[in-house]
């Protein structure tokens, strides 16, 4: 399949994303049929929580699971504990720095 | 960003072995989803932080003149609802003319849903039916904020339906209720009249009265004014028999006792 014709359709945001991600050229169409019958826990979207949260077996890892989490700022940055820093790598997320990226936000 | 108006969303996520995984959350009584629900909430996994994402969610040309006529020529009381945060929500009714900028210091008019819950206090009962009602406990606070409120962000489902509820019954308005996603479904099925987006979600048009092809807000507008033009010349009829059949009323009437017959026989 080429990437010219894969059209994502859905919810408007995840749209958003898969064609943000579409126009860096990244080819979004193979890394979703990637994961394809490697889910193990699909959570959807609630304003409750307002997180989503999905339990992906690694395709390149045989033994690992991933969380992948996505939703509201505030929510994330309080369930996180470590980020990812600019220079690359991650480092633990001090509550100061959470702070500071929350007052951006 | 939530000022820009941004809609901001986070990234993250958590690393652990399948084994940990089969043992930990998967074959017992509860599901993998509410499993990994809790270990979240609990911070049993906790995530790495990968960035915060904004996305523009433009606004449509006409919006704000649309808002203006509906303000300012249609008496309609124009509310903003919206799951967003409440920056977000604000900076989107200031471009769209919901809140001006003059009403944004008075009180009640911009709440998040939690506030909103706190002071109308909200109780919830299940009815024979199984279906959970809410009720108002503090009537004198919901009119007074139902009055002045323009804004309500990181609303969520059941305050977009305690919301309706309350202009409803408390208020005695008609409720009409703009929406597109799962979230608005109580609230489209509870209001007078219901109008979802074309591009919804398929729930939300299956409760709603009116159906937006166009996803335009105008057409909502035009629905309102077709409503009531034809209540308007319902009303012009009624008037207009009543008038001509009290006149006949009083001709004959005159006519037979001056006359002694109807003025109004053909032979």
């Amino acid at each position: 399949m080429d990437a010219t014709t894969y059209v994502p359709v859905g919810n408007s945001t995840e749209v958003a994303f898969l064609k943000f991600l579409q126009d860096a050229e990244i080819p979004v169409h193979l890394l979703i049929q990637r994961k394809l019958g490697r889910i193990r826990a699909a959570s959807p979207f609630s304003p409750e929580r307002k997180r989503s949260a999905t339990a992906v077996e690694s395709p390149e890892h045989n033994d690992e699971v991933y969380i992948y989490v996505k939703g509201a700022p505030e929510e994330i940055i309080n369930l996180s504990s470590h980020w990812i820093i600019e220079e690359g790598g991650h480092t633990t997320f001090e509550d100061l720095q959470k702070d500071e990226l929350l007052a951006k936000v | 960003m939530a000022t820009t108006p941004l809609r901001v969303i986070s990234f993250g996520f958590a690393k652990m072995s399948l084994l940990d995984w089969k043992t930990n959350y998967e074959g017992q009584n509860t599901s993998p989803e509410q499993l990994m629900e809790d270990a979240l909430a609990s911070k049993t996994i906790t995530l790495t932080h990968v960035g915060v994402f904004g996305m523009k969610d433009p606004l449509r040309a006409r919006v704000h003149s649309c808002v203006k006529y509906a303000r300012e020529h249609a008496k309609l009381n124009v509310r903003l609802v919206s799951g967003d945060h409440i920056e977000t929500a604000k900076a989107v009714a200031i471009k769209t003319g919901i809140l001006l900028p003059e009403e944004a210091g008075a009180q009640y008019a911009i709440m998040t849903g939690e506030e909103f819950r706190n002071d109308v206090q909200i109780s919830s009962t299940k009815n024979q039916e199984g279906e959970v009602v809410y009720h108002v406990n503090e009537p004198d606070t919901f009119k007074e904020i139902a009055q002045n409120l323009r804004v309500l962000a990181r609303a969520t489902a059941s305050d977009k339906h305690i919301l309706v509820a309350g202009l409803k019954s408390v208020n005695n308005k008609v409720v009409a209720v703009t929406g597109d996603g799962i979230n608005d479904v109580d609230a489209l099925n509870l209001s007078d009249v219901g109008i979802s987006m074309g591009s919804g979600a398929a729930a939300a048009k299956e409760v709603s009265s009116i159906v937006l092809t166009g996803d335009d807000f105008e057409a909502s507008l035009r629905a309102v004014m077709w409503g009531r033009n034809i209540f308007h010349n319902i009303s012009r009829f009624i008037q207009f028999q009543v008038t001509v059949n009290i006149s006949v009323l009083v001709t004959v009437f005159v006519g037979i006792i001056a006359f002694n017959q109807s003025p109004m026989t053909a032979v």
